[in-house]
């Protein structure tokens, strides 16, 4: 047997499937468990967005299990990386899937089904895959009458330089990803930082002190080594008072501080940097003003969204909303098209779905401005799991019938046929009834 | 033991230099968006305080009265009510006291501008205007400088329901934003009794200012 031979068997064997998918479990459980200390996006990130799990908390999983009622162990981490992650496990089980559930099959007519219900599985990890590097989700939030034509993401932030331009003038802004920055968590006086340069700009900008939940705090007393223009980043707990969970990404308020050092040699200049704060941080190097900003990441529309007006239907009797309905004017240059969206029905269209996601009806942003909050998913696999299990679906039916035709001595090919055309017809029965 | 010296010496120079790449690290900065023509115009030379809404001041006493931050002129013959925190300045006029006019004021952007215009509109049945339409409006003096002017007539059923809806009104809005905040002035009632009150309005719209700022300007 050659090398090449014995290692498709490897890869193509079933040892290999049992593996994986009993890796996929505990990285399942694991993900599960620490989910309730770290949140969803973190153990999201660490568990099944990765090439290796970098470090496991046994500790935060043994206490959401409860076991420290009976013995608490503390914080045990193991921070090496021991463990997989699922982009490294789903990957070698589609390759899995791929060499044994497509290529080593006995081609038959009675393994129609198996091929069929392996190349959709496949297809559903591809989507995954697709899913992972190309979707973008965000938020929109527009009041009446106003329009936009661009969403924020969830979850990534960025810093941003823009250099103030005459009004009228097209607006360009640098943008630093947060990859690059929520590394420099240490004091400033520690010397985590790191300079971002650019050959338009005037000066050098250092980050550091970055903070993944915070807000700046006014220096009452004056002592503060680390206030700046006589406000310090105040560190803010990650648990929900509320509830007692742990806030979800998208509530934290990152902050940083900001130096400016001129590359002429002027003084340098410091900013504390907040997520919520209400205007950027103005710079002025020179004659020039550069606003800069921490936020959320903007994605661009290829359309234009106005709000026109908004609806909202409460529970009788109560305060509860039963429907909220926004109705829209996607606006594509001069041409204008109106439509409506509600909470289950999104406006689809050009890759882009629009689902309505939040109201106000101007009591709680206290602008007595009626608005909506829209989710934004653009996912060029956006359909690709449903097509994937109707397609296992009818693998799995072909299987069947045809195993139960062997045992019944019926032909194979009439059942199967009748199956899938009286499946077919009571889809197409529900569709339209429903 | 001849190379320990060196051996060390590359040690030492190899801890010094992980610890200087972590305080001069480089990043060239490589991406760039263009911003959107819809996006908010930007706030330059916020204050600290106000880009983290700290705008306590401790040496104030709590229990002494405050001073009013606008002044104004009251137009003859319309009656001031006192104010609220929603409404700054608050009147009403007409026999009945069927007309008011207030003035509020709402801390940044507000919703914008087409959102406050259509929301009026919406009040008093008119449709929603578009961007240019809304450029298109008349401008009046308020605040030392140009403000956009509504005036739009109709069934006014304000925060209400159209079957309680007013027959017959008026209203006249103006919005002058600044920077931080955003200040409206609006004057509903019957068509006639407010075509009468237009230049009372006119006149309160053009005496109103901040206090801090007419008290500074005599000194220019």
């Amino acid at each position: 047997m050659s090398f090449l031979s014995r290692t498709f068997s490897f890869l193509a064997s079933f040892g290999l499937a049992t593996v994986v998918l009993t890796l996929l479990l505990v990285l399942t459980f694991l993900g599960t468990l620490e989910q309730a200390e770290f949140g969803l996006v973190a153990s999201q990130a660490r568990y099944f967005e990765s090439i290796f799990v970098d470090r496991i908390d046994i500790g935060a999983c043994w206490r959401a299990l409860a076991l420290d009622v009976y013995w608490n162990i503390g914080n045990v981490v193991l921070p090496t990386p021991i463990l997989p992650g699922g982009y490294t496990l789903m990957a070698i089980l589609f390759v899995n899937m791929f060499c044994g559930g497509i290529i080593r099959i006995r081609k038959a007519p009675r393994t129609v089904g198996i091929v069929i219900s392996h190349f959709a599985i496949l297809f559903m990890i591809a989507s995954g895959a697709v899913t992972y590097h190309f979707a973008k989700e965000g938020m929109l939030n527009l009041a009446e009458g106003q329009t936009h034509d661009e969403f924020q993401s969830f979850h990534e932030r960025v810093i941003e330089i823009e250099k103030v331009q005459p009004e009228g003038q097209k607006r360009t802004a640098l943008v630093i990803d947060q990859r690059l920055f929520t590394d420099l968590s240490n004091s400033s006086d520690h010397g985590k930082a790191r300079t971002f340069t650019h050959d338009s700009l005037p000066f050098d900008l250092t980050i550091t002190n970055w903070k993944q939940h915070a807000e700046p705090k006014r220096d009452k007393v004056g002592d503060r080594g680390d206030a700046v223009d006589g406000f310090f980043i105040q560190e803010l707990s990650k648990i929900d008072p509320k509830n007692g969970q742990l806030l979800a990404d998208e509530a934290l308020s990152q902050a940083c501080i900001a130096v400016v050092k001129d590359k002429k040699g002027g003084p340098e200049q410091r900013g504390i940097l907040w997520e919520y704060a209400a205007a950027p941080w103005t710079v002025t190097v020179g004659t020039d003003k550069y606003l800069i900003n921490i936020g959320r990441r903007s994605y661009k529309l290829p359309f234009a969204i106005r709000l026109d007006h908004t609806e909202q239907e409460k529970h009788p009797g109560t305060e509860r909303a039963r429907r909220f309905a926004s109705k829209v004017t996607k606006l594509h240059g001069t041409r204008e098209e109106k439509r409506e969206v509600t909470m289950n029905e999104p406006v689809r269209g050009e890759g882009y779905a629009i689902f309505q996601s939040t109201f106000d009806d101007g009591s709680r942003s206290q602008s007595k401005v009626k608005s909506s909050g829209f989710q934004v998913v653009e996912n060029p696999s956006d359909h690709w799991p449903l097509i994937s299990c109707i397609i296992v679906a009818i693998g799995l039916l072909i299987h069947f019938v045809m195993m139960l035709s062997r045992a019944m001595k019926w032909n194979p090919w009439i059942a199967v046929t009748a199956s899938l055309v009286i499946t077919a017809g009571g889809f197409i029965v529900a569709y339209w009834k429903l | 033991m001849k190379f320990l010296q060196p051996c060390n010496a590359l040690l030492a120079c190899s801890l010094l230099s992980v610890s200087c790449d972590r305080l001069d690290e480089r990043e060239p900065i490589t991406e760039s968006r263009e911003l959107s023509s819809y996006a908010r115009k930007p706030n330059v030379d916020i204050d600290s305080a106000t880009r983290f809404y700290d705008q306590a001041e401790p040496e104030e006493d709590p229990n002494a009265p405050r001073e009013h931050p606008l002044v104004w002129k009251s137009p003859e013959g319309w009656t001031e009510k006192p104010t609220s925190q929603m409404r700054l300045i608050d009147f009403t006029f007409g026999p009945n006291g069927e007309g008011e006019c207030y003035l509020s004021a709402l801390p940044g952007p507000a919703g914008g501008l087409a959102a406050n215009i259509n929301r009026w509109r919406g009040q008093i049945g008119a449709a929603p205007l578009s961007d240019e339409e809304i450029e298109k409006l008349p401008r009046k003096n308020f605040l030392g400088g140009p403000a956009h002017f509504v005036s739009v007539d109709g069934d006014f059923k304000g925060m209400g329901d159209a079957a309680d809806a007013k027959k017959d009104y008026r209203l006249y809005g103006l919005i002058h934003q600044a920077a931080e905040l955003t200040l409206f002035i609006k004057m509903t009632g019957p068509k006639a009794l407010v075509e009468q009150n237009t230049a009372a309005f006119e006149a309160f719209c053009a005496s109103v200012d901040f206090r801090k700022r007419s008290q500074e300007a005599p000194q220019q």
